[in-house]
């Protein structure tokens, strides 16, 4: 096992160099530069240029790279060319915050979508199993931004159930909705995930026989057949949490919380590099991590599954 | 007994009612400061920002558009204007307790203009031309000979020629002056904004970047205390958002979502609290005459009557602003409302074309922001211009990809504004008609390069407006432009707050005026 993990660790490390050269291309392919941006509407073209040089922004770009990836091996993250702070203190600063509404959102999406799920398979076609159906669908097509502002016009100002919008004193009264928001697409996702794994499992032979050896029908439900919905389940929840420490711009922008999402986002419509490519970095590892984690749980999950 | 329970129900009742009479002043703001050091201060909400914090020599009015000494006590101008001297209150006081000095003016001006601090402001002096700034600028001297410290309190600044906006210059974020001692010790690649010592109203008490910034009154401000305690901005993206925080209590200033607009601004229950202040500004369509149909005056023109401006007024922007018709907007000297702008005549237009040469017309690019309201603005022009036979292209790209393609002759048509950054006609024909920076689309006559070369010479106002009257008229003449509105910005404040400025000028409030309820 231990072998398996260092190997898959060892793999991500030309990923991480591939994606960050992808960003970097990327975004210097794209017009426009920070320059014009910091110097605003006087500027003078000659004005432009100067700053793009002190930016070194008009080196070479195979230097700019070898730079910001310099920078990042050696552990200095280097400084926003916007707001000229350490890029490496706002990471500090953001990731408590997005990681506060992740968890949130995660623990809601994974126990609603589980209990809906479960409750929908085992009413198969019947009213209920169609309207958790329906509901799921909803929750998965509905557009985010919009979503989220509908729930702040409704909970926050017209119930009155969050004092404001923001994070406030960080305390959970303010993280819930936004929590509920992000959560609700995965929680969507993983009771429609559970329903099919569900519906899968109780149709085998070993379920038909624990309830002709008399079990109750709640044990065999939480005993024999919760236990073998596990694997694709998980999948969906360490790819969701992924994405939710990843930082979840949409909904951080809404509410306007101070976290990643919102920082990577900024950068992005500023071309910030030297804020993307770490960014971008943490995404990637983030992914393979969850997806080791998911990997590793397999096997915890299903002891038949062995990695040596 | 009694008594106490007594004294202890005066003592609370006393209490919330200093907090009452005091207290802070809630606000909000779309995006997070992009910095609070003055070096960097290149926007409109950094400026203003800045404004609180740190002080200038000269500050505008409150009430009016002038400029009027501020952190000096007084300046004393030679008879042809090149020589100021300026000085200073005594015992100004920075927030962090160390006294004002003439060094940190000297430092502060040096700082903008040192190379090393790579400040995109460096124009602020240089612009001015003060004796030594170029030789500094370019590492060619150690400091600004024409900046000297004459003692604690006396500073002298030297123009190479006259200068009649210097004054100016000096109220605007740029010039707003810093400790020495603090700014100094900053790291490399660091700016001031974690560590924003000024000698400003307020001071910096608390921040979270992209969440909320708190400022605390200055105890010592020079000027006196500000009557709030503090001021407490939360960041708030969506407009919808913030106007609803308005309604819920949790602002006492805001803007209107323009979804809501008319709703806003017809209803009655809100008359009392609108606040209208007309901008020193003007929203423009420019025809870059790097483009080879474009350099004819004659299509310039016919563009511009094809368009129907008034349409544009009454569409995207709500009918509430001021039709434009020349470079100088209301409010500032030198505005002229006897220019008769070119009207909309589409007939006209197909057969001005016609007589340029395009009688089929031909395809014209407009290159746009992708801001919601001038991307609709483009789309009405482009309408217009479809009726003259005109085919004219959408192509949304964001500012920087915009002037980059209009510097390089990629963008042939756009749609921008213009800001004062002070209050002086100048600063609407100069940067705009002459100067490299904002004219972006190749315009020039040697004559208004002369009328405001002289201008600039020219002390007096009196003396300076009829030169800017004169370039005003020919420039409207050339059409590098055409103008559509001169804006005017709503802004909601809630009874009983006063002495929020509505001053044309962005970073003229410095909040001194402010009482809550």
């Amino acid at each position: 096992m231990l072998v398996y993990v260092a190997k898959r660790l060892l793999q991500a490390i030309p990923v991480l160099f591939g994606v960050s050269l992808l960003t970097f291309i990327m975004m210097i392919m794209v017009p426009g530069d920070p320059a014009q941006k910091l110097l605003g509407q006087r500027a003078s073209p000659e004005a432009v240029q100067e700053l793009r040089t002190r930016l070194g922004l008009n080196d070479p770009p195979v230097q700019q790279y070898v730079r910001i990836m310099g920078n990042i091996v050696r552990g200095d993250l280097g400084r926003s060319v916007i707001t000229r702070e350490r890029v490496i203190d706002e990471m500090k600063n953001r990731f408590p915050v997005t990681l506060r509404l992740a968890l949130l959102a995660m623990l809601f999406s994974t126990v609603t979508g589980v209990v809906v799920g479960i409750v929908a398979a085992l009413n198969q076609n019947r009213f209920l199993d169609r309207a958790l159906m329906f509901v799921t669908l909803t929750g998965i097509s509905v557009p985010v931004f919009w979503y989220a502002l509908i729930a702040i016009l409704l909970v926050v100002f017209q119930l009155r159930w969050v004092p404001q919008t923001g994070i406030g004193d960080g305390s959970l009264a303010y993280y819930w909705l936004p929590a509920f928001v992000l959560g609700t697409r995965a929680s969507a996702f993983i009771a429609r995930i559970t329903r099919s794994a569900m519906l899968e499992v109780i149709r085998q032979d070993y379920i038909r026989t624990a309830h002709a050896k008399g079990l109750a029908k709640r044990t065999v439900t939480l005993k024999h057949a919760v236990r073998n919905i596990a694997i694709p389940v998980v999948t969906v929840i360490g790819l969701d949490l992924a994405s939710f420490i990843d930082g979840a711009f949409l909904t951080e922008y809404v509410f306007n919380i101070p976290g990643l999402g919102r920082y990577g986002l900024t950068a992005l419509l500023n071309r910030d590099l030297p804020v993307m490519i770490p960014l971008v970095i943490y995404t990637a590892t983030l992914y393979i991590a969850a997806n080791l984690l998911v990997d590793v749980l397999y096997g915890v999950i299903d002891p038949r599954i062995r990695y040596d | 007994m009694k008594r106490p329970f007594v004294l202890l129900v005066a003592l609370l009742v006393g209490v919330l009612g200093f907090a009452t009479a005091q207290g802070t002043l809630n606000l909000s703001t779309n995006e997070d400061w992009e910095t609070l050091d003055p070096a960097f201060a290149s926007g409109v909400q950094t400026g203003a920002m800045v404004a609180k914090l740190y002080d200038g020599l000269m500050r505008y009015d409150y009430e009016t558009t002038d400029v009027v000494p501020n952190l000096a006590e007084s300046v004393d101008a030679n008879e042809d204007a090149t020589v100021f001297t300026f000085t200073l209150h005594e015992g100004v006081k920075f927030h962090d307790g160390s006294t004002l000095t003439a060094n940190d003016v000297k430092y502060s001006i040096e700082r903008v203009l040192d190379p090393a601090t790579a400040s995109p402001l460096t124009w602020v002096f240089e612009d001015a031309g003060i004796v030594g700034a170029e030789a500094f600028v370019n590492g060619e001297a150690a400091e600004v000979s024409g900046i000297e410290v004459l003692d604690e309190r006396t500073v002298r600044i030297t123009l190479e020629a006259p200068y009649a906006m210097f004054l100016y210059h000096l109220a605007m974020p740029a010039a707003h002056i810093v400790s020495e001692a603090v700014t100094s010790q900053l790291a490399d690649g660091e700016d001031l904004s974690g560590n924003p010592v000024g000698t400003g109203p307020f001071m910096l008490a608390d921040r979270l970047r992209d969440s909320s910034l708190t400022l605390r009154a200055f105890d010592d401000y020079f000027a006196g205390r500000p009557k709030i305690d503090g001021v407490n901005y939360r960041i708030i993206t969506d407009p919808l958002i913030a106007w609803n925080e308005y309604l819920a209590g949790n602002l006492d200033v805001t803007g209107i979502p323009s979804a809501l607009f008319l709703d806003v601004v017809n209803d009655p229950q809100y008359a009392d609290q609108i606040t209208a202040t007309p901008q020193l500004a003007v929203f423009y369509f420019a025809l870059n005459q790097r483009i080879p149909e474009l350099q004819d005056v004659r299509v310039r023109r016919a563009i511009a009557m094809a368009v129907d401006r008034q349409a544009i007024v009454d569409g995207p922007y709500n009918g509430t602003d001021q039709l434009a018709n020349a470079p100088i907007p209301p409010g500032l000297a030198g505005y002229d409302d006897t220019i008769e702008a070119i009207p909309y005549d589409p007939e006209g237009a197909r057969a001005l074309l016609a007589e340029a040469g395009y009688p089929d017309g031909f395809t014209l690019d407009i290159w746009s922001t992708r801001a919601e309201v001038t991307v609709a603005v483009s789309e009405l022009i482009q309408f217009f211009l479809s009726e003259v036979g005109i085919q004219a292209n959408i192509n949304q790209v964001d500012f920087g990809t915009l002037i980059d393609g209009a510097i390089n002759g990629r963008a042939p048509a756009f749609y921008l504004s213009w800001y004062a950054d002070y209050a002086d006609a100048y600063n609407f024909l100069h940067p705009l008609y002459v100067a490299s920076g904002a004219n972006r689309y190749g315009y020039t006559n040697d004559r208004v390069t002369e009328l405001l070369a002289e201008a600039a010479t020219k002390a007096d106002l009196a003396d300076r407006v009829p030169l800017y009257q004169e370039a005003q008229r020919i420039i409207v003449e050339d059409v590098p432009v055409f103008y559509v509105r001169y804006p005017v910005s709503y802004t909601v404040v809630r009874p009983g707050v006063q002495g929020v400025l509505s001053h044309p000028i962005f970073n003229a409030d410095k909040f001194m005026q402010v009482e809550l309820p």
